[in-house]
């Protein structure tokens, strides 16, 4: 079932591969008329698809405190805020099966409710919330494809590169919520530090 | 250095433990690279598997989030590991996500997507592990899951090539160990070896030297308490006890020996003593026959002296039959007699020229009375006999006598046949006088069984004892026969029927001179007796003749006297020699008896005396017979010898004693041959100088021979001086008593040289002309001279 899934998943994101990069490259040359405008909104959709995959990829390479290697939670939240544009894509992830743990999906905007109910939080670039660093030292996994999301304090950063998704980490972020990252992401992953100590206060 | 040459049984035992050793090591070595192999292929694929789990691991996030790039330096990471020749990641698609590859060589890709659907395939696989094997490589495949997501697959392949190198090296070495190990194993297997074949080559060694020498006393030294020291511990023991064996063995032996010896010793005796005794029983039965003629002669005198006397009709008839058993009685003693000399071995067979028919036809004239009383026929049958014969005519009247003897002794009515015939044998010249007499004297008696026959030739054996209850006798006449038969060289042969009749036949060889007057004839003994006795009635031939007869016996004299009284016969009885010789100088004596054994001077001595006398007075030589018991050849001779002109054997019959007297005194004409002819005769004899006259040898047999030499010496030249003193004083008394003396020395003389002559020149008396002693003494000088001087040359070379 859960390989199938992917499997699916995986076709669609190969077999739109080629489309999807012509849409990049042109993403990249006017950026600031991508960003608000919607005329490309196969490819940003797609975008969105492909990151809420990404999403529910990376869930199986985190270890929540609560958790061990053996024992994982039965449910895992995955929040975002209520506007965030990829909302309606991680909807989708809703019921998936990682591990034990069953996603669900949550859309709020409370810190609070974010702090207590929220294990994952994805924050697309636009909508970063202000709140967002007051969620430090909870755990809560925080995935973001805002440049600088990490050097900020965020934990998960998803960049482009070579036309791939790839990931830029703040681990010692992660640790400090008591979120244990596994080593072949760490890996494959740029570690990012802190850029300042006042900055993440 | 020790020695590598074993042989036998160790030879056998190195190889077997060299071959062992090598084969165990082989099989060593093989389960080592084998297990080498295999145990490397299992850890091969232990490792590689969990290097793909690793890679499986690390890869996931490569896989998750589509990075080749991180996925190739995972594997480039792989570059550590040597023997690792390649690696790929595939995606859940099977397609190559990453891949890793130390040689150029990517034509096994294909072969690698095969493993790869081959792994797909292979659902069950629980581990997602699998490992595929080839030669030279192995490939492992493995699953990449993350949360039971299957994300690719990652493949890794690694080079066999260092096992291979691996384990050659170490079958290098080990093959490098193996022949340490063999070395040293053929090293120490000498060693030990040694240990097993020295002691079975000291057995071996030790039996062969037993065999070889036979020497039980070997012991083999004992090396160890294993089985070779037990082997050789039975061996020694072994030797011991054949060796005690071996001396019991000779003790035996020579325990056997010892008895062996001892019993034959003992035989030896036996048969000495047995012979001893048979010795003695034969001389007693000759002595005794010898003691008993002597008054058997006078018995037989007495009897014929009665039987010419007037006696009435009674006494007669009682005076025949005490003839008759005298008669018998000699006969009986001259078997005995002459038993005793066959049982002696001392018979002596003489060879004469014999007239055949007149031995033949009185040779039974002692049978003719018995045969005509028993009205039995008795006859001579003669065919071709030659007229002469050479034979011992005693003797073979003897053996017909006794066969005729006991022929009409067995028989009562019908006849006793004796059947003689010749055959000359034809052949060389040189056997043209040899010839085969053939003798049978056949009866018509009582006959014998075959047992009886082989019976009757063992001496003092009848046919049975009934047999000599019936005839007596004493059985010897038979054996006598045969063995006479036998000493002439023939075989006496018996064929016999009970109560049809015996017939007893020989041959023996024998020479004749001619065949030209062989005779053939029947004769009938029974009426040619009558011819024999005409003869003794020559009665008054002797009237007025005197007779000195010298014997001791005094029955005997009368005998003697009876019967030549009878004659007419003067008759002078002297008692001893010397009487006789005193006798017989006084009286004129025609003829003289001479017994040869009688006190104070034998009848040989006397004769000597005579006989020396005689010579020295030049009378006559008076004839002298001899009279005696002893009627041995050796003793007959010895009366010729001491000069007798005849014998006569006692007891004699009158018709021997009247014949003797015929023949010396009944024509006269013996009387001066006898005498003179001997006279002539020994001088003639004279022996010629050349020849030694002492008898050295003889002298030299006596102990005391020097003082016998030196005593013969003077005794010669006393004889010699008195002979030449008598001879210049012409004391001719004296000259003949001086040969006399010289005589009695002639001892030592050789008999031939030099006593007849002396015994001449004591006879000549002392009334002959003085040229005729003179001419003796002469003659005889130069020998006594002889004598002389060979006793003093033998005193010189014997001092």
């Amino acid at each position: 079932m859960k390989t199938d899934h992917l499997y699916r998943i995986k076709q669609s994101v190969s077999g739109m591969l080629p489309v999807a990069l012509l849409l990049l490259a042109g993403l990249l040359l006017n950026v600031s008329l991508l960003i608000p405008g919607t005329c490309f909104a196969d490819e940003y959709s797609h975008e969105q698809e492909m990151k809420a995959a990404l999403v529910f990829k990376l869930t199986r390479f985190i270890s929540w405190p609560d958790e061990s290697a053996d024992v994982k939670m039965q449910t895992l939240t995955i929040c975002s805020s209520v506007n965030d544009p990829i909302s309606p894509y991680l909807d989708s992830l809703k019921d998936k099966v990682s591990y034990t743990r069953t996603i669900n999906i949550l859309h709020t905007d409370d810190i609070e409710k974010i702090k207590s109910e929220c294990r994952v939080l994805y924050v697309s670039r636009s909508r970063m919330p202000d709140g967002i660093y007051k969620l430090k030292s909870s755990p809560v996994l925080t995935i973001s494809d805002q440049l600088g999301f990490a050097k900020q304090g965020g934990m998960i950063q998803i960049t482009r590169r070579n036309k791939r998704l790839r990931f830029h980490i703040n681990h010692a972020s992660a640790l400090q919520a008591g979120i244990k990252i596994s080593a072949p992401l760490l890996k494959m992953a740029t570690i990012i530090k802190n850029s300042n100590a006042g900055e993440t206060k | 250095m020790m020695s590598f040459k074993l042989t036998g049984i160790a030879l056998k035992l190195r190889k077997m433990i060299l071959s062992v050793v090598g084969f165990v090591l082989l099989a060593i070595s093989l389960v080592h690279v084998i297990n080498g192999v295999v145990s490397y292929r299992l850890e091969a694929t232990e490792r590689l598997s969990n290097l793909a789990q690793i890679i499986a691991i690390n890869s996931t996030a490569a896989l998750s989030f589509d990075d080749p790039d991180n996925a190739n330096e995972l594997l480039q990471s792989l570059i550590v590991e040597q023997d690792i020749q390649g690696a790929f990641i595939f995606d859940d698609q099977g397609h190559a996500f990453a891949s890793y590859s130390t040689t150029a060589d990517t034509l096994e890709f294909i072969l690698i997507k095969d493993h790869l659907k081959e792994h797909i395939k292979d659902m069950q696989n629980e581990s997602g592990i699998s490992s595929y094997f080839a030669f030279d490589h192995l490939d492992v495949i493995s699953d990449i899951r993350l949360d039971d997501t299957l994300l690719g697959y990652i493949h890794i392949r690694t080079s066999m090539l260092p096992i291979y190198t691996h384990q050659l090296i170490s079958l290098v070495i080990l093959f490098v160990v193996m022949g340490l190990a063999l070395l040293l194993a053929f090293a120490l297997s000498g060693r030990f070896l040694k240990g097993v074949s020295e002691p079975i080559q000291t057995l071996i060694d030790g039996m062969d030297k037993v065999s070889e020498k036979h020497d039980f006393n070997l012991r083999v030294p004992v090396t160890g308490d294993d089985e070779l020291g037990r082997l050789s511990n039975g061996f020694n023991e072994m030797l011991h006890e054949i060796e005690s064996r071996e001396a019991e063995l000779g003790d035996y032996r020579k325990r056997l020996e010892e008895k062996v010896l001892l019993r034959t010793s003992e035989l030896q005796l036996a048969t000495e003593k047995a012979k001893k005794a048979n010795a003695a029983k034969s001389r007693f039965l000759a002595n005794m026959s010898h003691e008993i003629r002597t008054p058997m002669n006078g018995i037989l005198g007495m009897l014929q002296m009665l039987n010419k006397a007037e006696l009435g009709e009674k006494e007669s008839r009682y005076l025949a039959n005490a003839i008759h058993a005298s008669d018998d009685l000699l006969a009986l003693l001259n078997n005995i007699l002459d038993f005793s000399k066959i049982e002696a071995d001392r018979i002596e067979l003489e060879t004469i020229e014999t007239e055949v028919k007149p031995l033949l036809e009185t040779a039974f004239s002692a049978l003719v009375s018995t045969a005509q009383e028993k009205e039995i026929k008795l006859e001579l049958n003669m065919q071709h006999i030659p007229s002469t014969l050479m034979l011992d005519p005693t003797r073979f009247r003897q053996i017909l006598l006794n066969l005729a003897g006991n022929a009409v002794k067995f028989t009562h009515q019908g006849s006793v046949t004796i059947d003689l015939s010749f055959t000359p044998l034809s052949g060389d010249e040189s056997d043209s006088n040899r010839g085969q007499l053939h003798v049978s004297v056949s009866d018509t008696g009582i006959g014998m069984g075959a047992d009886q026959i082989k019976s009757i030739f063992q001496p003092f054996t009848q046919a049975d004892e009934s047999t000599t209850r019936k005839y007596g006798g004493t059985g010897l006449g038979i054996n006598i026969a045969k063995s006479l038969v036998d000493a002439m060289g023939g075989s006496l042969k018996v064929r016999s029927t009970p109560g049809l009749g015996s017939c007893f036949s020989f041959t023996i060889p024998s020479i004749f001179r001619s065949l030209n007057h062989a005779i053939s004839c029947h004769v009938n003994l029974l009426d040619q007796s009558h011819i024999t006795a005409a003869k003794s009635s020559s009665d008054k031939q002797f009237d007025g003749r005197t007779i000195l007869v010298a014997e001791d016996n005094p029955l005997n004299q009368l005998v003697a006297r009876s019967i030549l009284e009878e004659l007419g016969i003067q008759v002078i009885i002297a008692n001893h020699g010397k009487q006789a010789f005193e006798q017989w100088q006084t009286h004129h004596i025609d003829m003289i008896l001479m017994d040869m054994h009688m006190p104070e001077m034998d009848g040989l001595e006397a004769t000597c005396l005579i006989r020396a006398d005689e010579t020295k007075t030049g009378s006559k030589g008076t004839p002298i017979i001899a009279l005696s018991a002893n009627t041995s050849k050796e003793d007959i001779d010895r009366c010729f010898d001491a000069g007798m002109n005849s014998f006569l054997g006692k007891p004699f019959k009158e018709e021997q004693l009247l014949n003797i007297l015929d023949e010396y005194l009944g024509t006269e004409k013996s009387d001066k041959p006898i005498s003179s002819d001997q006279n002539h005769h020994r001088t003639a004899l004279l022996p010629v100088m050349s020849t030694p006259l002492l008898d050295t040898g003889k002298l030299q047999q006596y102990k005391k021979s020097q003082r016998i030499a030196s005593s013969m010496a003077l005794s010669w030249e006393k004889g010699f001086t008195a002979l030449e003193r008598a001879s210049s004083d012409e004391q001719w008394q004296d000259f003949t008593t001086a040969a006399h003396s010289l005589i009695g020395n002639c001892m030592l003389i050789h008999k031939e040289a030099l006593q007849p002559f002396l015994n001449d020149m004591q006879m000549m008396g002392h009334h002959r002309p003085a040229s005729e002693y003179r001419e003796k003494l002469d003659m005889i000088r130069p020998y006594l001279q002889k004598v002389l001087d060979e006793i003093a040359t033998w005193q010189e070379n014997n001092p």
